[in-house]
């Protein structure tokens, strides 16, 4: 098997060879470090590449499998971690000047997992800076480039994550999502995003954005790769203060049960929302084939759901600027203009603004956990439009014109305000040929549901075996 | 939004926490501010009845 044959594998493909002896993880890890090599200098998706670690942690790998120590199906696998979670001995720079050169000395939670399961850390992917924007241009680190139009914007702020992934350089990539940035680049790049519910995955390591929306997840090309990274991943930490001791379940064993008779409700408030017309007519097309797998559906309303954007903002806004506020304070010139403009915002909030926001928080999370008693997921599309080009500031959909940064966050900060699980799947492209996204939510600690309802569209797509042309 | 109208409201209140902003970097901000506090304030407490803040544990059942 050539290099390019094995970064095209799932992370599934490419543990059934190892497990079997038929692939080595050297092979495996070199064909990830190959096809980050030759694409790299175009998509900008990483910031840190760990080539050399990568090479030594495969050989050691290697070792152990032929001695009989196989650990897992993330044994020997290639994956990139977002930059904001430590690492240690490998620098973590958050997409900032201010840690250009912080080297931890210890790792994230979900890194000591990772590794503890074999996986093999290929590099740090690059992101919106702080986390804190849904494009991931960059200033200090360059923009990423979406693999399917160089010219368009890969969403954020795990944009360099679902680059890598979508352009095969490697088979999965941990992100955070705070207002929608897993599920952002993974509908504009056409990857598979899964936002954990909160409390399921440590955020212990995880460089913050917003303390009270800080979700950790993976970036794969199927529902199944993600299965598998998060049964490594979740799970009660005693480092993170809003850990769940929630039990984890066998994420891959639930895959296999099917929709039949699965409840599903097509959140009106976003479904009737405009849309570019190739959203919109993607978006129903998954719904017939979901309700032809035997899912029931029906669409419900929830009118204050227009409140979720504005309570987001107040609430994000507020905790990254105390977060910020002593690097604000002594040297404002370090931050870009766009990330500047944002946590200067959250300064300004009155504390009556803000306990209303959190009102509305949990006014509207008592709205979806009773839908959600009745119903076993939400539907809407990820993105009312596909993505951006760079040199684009508002995009245009159903008669609106709004800036690009309102279009991205409009369908998926609900799910961090409510902290309810939630994941994007392709589920076609535009006309354009630019990738068009699927998303569900589901209950508190109902991912399990979510991933096979996404594995049960996937069975029977082939969107997610589409190869942007700089990749193939 | 007439920004210069708006700014003497917003002043008193703006910034918080001892992060020096310019009268010039105090308007642009403000305008942007603006469209989020008055869309979080087209909520009618009315609707909102007794509904008390949310905490990061808004739904969590589990004791640790």
């Amino acid at each position: 098997m050539t290099h390019q044959e094995l970064c095209y594998l799932t992370i599934a493909e490419q543990a059934r060879l190892i497990e079997r002896l038929e692939v080595s993880p050297v092979e495996v890890v070199e064909s990830a470090i190959r096809q980050i090599e030759r694409l790299d200098p175009q998509v900008n998706a990483f910031i840190t590449v760990t080539a050399e670690s990568a090479r030594a942690a495969a050989l050691e790998a290697e070792r152990e499998i032929a001695n009989g120590g196989y650990r897992g199906p993330l044994h020997g696998i290639p994956i990139a971690l977002k930059d904001l979670f430590y690492t240690r001995g490998i620098r973590t720079t958050a997409g900032s000047t201010f840690l250009r050169d912080f080297v931890p000395t210890e790792d994230a939670t979900v890194v000591a997992r990772l590794k503890g399961a074999g996986a093999v850390i290929v590099g740090k992917t690059n992101m919106h800076e702080w986390a804190f924007g849904a494009t991931n241009t960059n200033p200090h680190y360059g923009d990423v480039r979406n693999p399917w139009d160089p010219a368009r914007v890969s969403g954020g702020s795990s944009g360099g994550s679902a680059a890598a992934v979508v352009a095969r350089m490697v088979p999965a990539a941990l992100g955070s999502d705070t207002g929608g940035p897993i599920r952002i680049p993974a509908a504009l790049c056409g990857v598979v995003g899964l936002n954990p519910p909160y409390g399921r995955v440590s955020r212990n390591g995880a460089i913050p954005c917003a303390w009270s929306m800080d979700h950790i997840g993976p970036l794969c090309r199927t529902a199944e790769d993600a299965a598998i990274v998060m049964g490594t991943m979740a799970g009660w930490d005693p480092m993170d203060p809003a850990s769940s001791r929630e039990p984890v379940p066998d994420y891959r064993a639930e895959l296999g049960r099917g929709i039949s008779g699965i409840r599903l409700a097509l959140l009106q408030e976003y479904v009737s929302d405009p849309a570019q017309p190739d959203v919109a007519a993607a978006f129903r097309a998954a719904v017939d084939l979901l309700r032809h797998l035997g899912a029931r559906v029906e669409t419900v309303s929830i009118p204050e759901t227009k409140y979720a954007v504005p309570a987001s903002t107040a609430i994000m806004s507020a905790e990254i600027a105390s977060y910020h506020e002593e690097r604000l304070r002594t040297k404002p010139e370090g931050f870009g203009a766009d990330v500047r403009e944002r946590l200067e915002m959250g300064l300004m909030m009155a504390a009556t603004d803000y306990v209303k926001a959190q009102r509305i928080r949990r006014m509207l999370t008592d709205r979806f956990l009773d839908l959600l008693r009745v119903y076993d997921a939400l539907l809407c599309p990820t993105e009312p439009a596909a993505a951006p080009r760079f040199d684009q500031a508002t995009v245009r959909f159903g008669g609106i014109e709004e800036p690009r940064g309102a279009t991205l966050v409009r369908h998926t900060r609900l799910f961090n305000l409510t902290s309810l699980p939630a994941a994007s799947v392709p589920c076609g492209y535009a006309s354009d040929g630019m990738p068009v996204a699927l998303q569900i939510a589901a209950a508190p600690f109902a991912e399990g549901k979510l991933l096979r309802i996404a594995h049960a569209y996937q069975q029977n797509t082939d969107w997610h075996l589409r190869v942007p042309p700089i990749a193939a | 939004m007439d920004e210069r109208t708006d700014l003497p409201r917003i002043l008193p209140t703006a910034p918080t926490g001892g992060v020096p902003l310019t009268e010039e970097r105090l308007r642009e901000v403000a305008a942007q501010w603006e469209q989020t506090r008055r869309a979080l304030r087209a909520m009618d407490d009315a609707d909102l009845g007794e509904t008390e803040p949310a905490t990061i544990f808004a739904w969590r059942t589990d004791e640790r």
